[in-house]
């Protein structure tokens, strides 16, 4: 698939936030990014994710990468 | 006894050679003075001559001849004559003003581009696609713009002495190549690919978390 075409990967940062019952703010400082940054990771805004970010996620959310992101398949 | 963390509280080193919005004043201000001297020089200034009935001046190259230097064996070649119209007709004045209207277009358009580049510069995003645009005009205006107003020079210089009565005297008027305007167009050129490959670092960029 080129580069270009618009992606198929979902952000479920909302539904682990409410299951861990944390605010998009108090994510924020704890992982060290903005909240501006993450609230476009959480409304699937985002292009892109550093390792590294992913890592303090799920760090800090004690999930795994699979719990936050998931590729849905193409459309027929 | 432990002693308590300390933090660093001293502030980041300023960065001095910055592009703040101070030296976006600074430059504004230079390019409009710069601007402003140009309409001075090309336009104010000949239709202040105008105006006073002040004599025209046209310079225009051709043969000199010196029989002091022809008898001791030397012979001179091409020399500059300034020819002084007085009482010139008013398309004489009008052909003297269109090299100047034709450099001042060129200064204008250049320090509008440059002003409205640097304006994204120090807002920090230079790489943006309406900047290569610019940068290509700008690089156009100063290979092809700097050479066609350069050639009006000559063309209205004989369009002026064709009216005029030399006597014997064949007249031509000197072409200079703006060489170094056309060296500078070639540098903005490549610095407008640079933004353009700046541009596309930038998309790859936007929207990463």
């Amino acid at each position: 698939m080129p580069v270009e075409d618009p992606h198929r990967v979902a952000c479920h940062l909302d539904t682990l936030l409410e299951s861990r019952e944390m605010t998009l703010a108090a994510l924020a400082d704890a992982v060290g990014v903005t909240v501006v940054n993450l609230s476009v990771l959480k409304n699937n805004r985002a292009k892109a994710i550093r390792f590294s970010t992913l890592t303090a996620i799920c760090d800090v959310l004690d999930c795994q990468v699979g719990d936050l992101l998931s590729s849905s398949p193409p459309q027929p | 006894m432990s002693q308590p963390p300390t933090h660093d509280t001293a502030r980041p080193a300023r960065d001095r050679l910055a592009f703040d919005r101070y030296d976006r004043w600074g430059l504004g201000a230079l390019l409009g003075l710069f601007s402003a001297g140009a309409v001075a020089a090309t336009v104010v200034a000949p239709l202040v001559a105008w105006a006073r009935g002040s004599d025209l001046r046209v310079p225009f190259f051709s043969r000199v001849e010196v029989p002091a230097l022809d008898s001791s064996g030397l012979r001179p070649g091409q020399g500059t004559y300034d020819l002084i119209v007085a009482d010139a007709a008013p398309h004489l004045r009008v052909l003297d003003l269109l090299p100047g209207l034709g450099w001042l277009a060129l200064i204008m358009t250049g320090s509008w581009i440059v002003l409205r580049v640097m304006g994204d510069v120090g807002q920090g995003d230079p790489f943006q696609q309406h900047n290569v645009r610019r940068l290509r005009i700008l690089a156009g205006l100063l290979v092809l713009g700097c050479p066609v107003v350069a050639s009006l020079q000559p063309v209205v210089t004989m369009a002026m002495l064709a009216d005029l009565d030399l006597g014997d005297l064949t007249a031509r008027a000197a072409f200079e190549l703006p060489a170094f305007a056309m060296l500078v167009g070639v540098v903005v050129a490549l610095l407008a690919e640079a933004f353009k490959a700046g541009g596309r670092l930038r998309d790859d960029v936007d929207g990463l978390v």
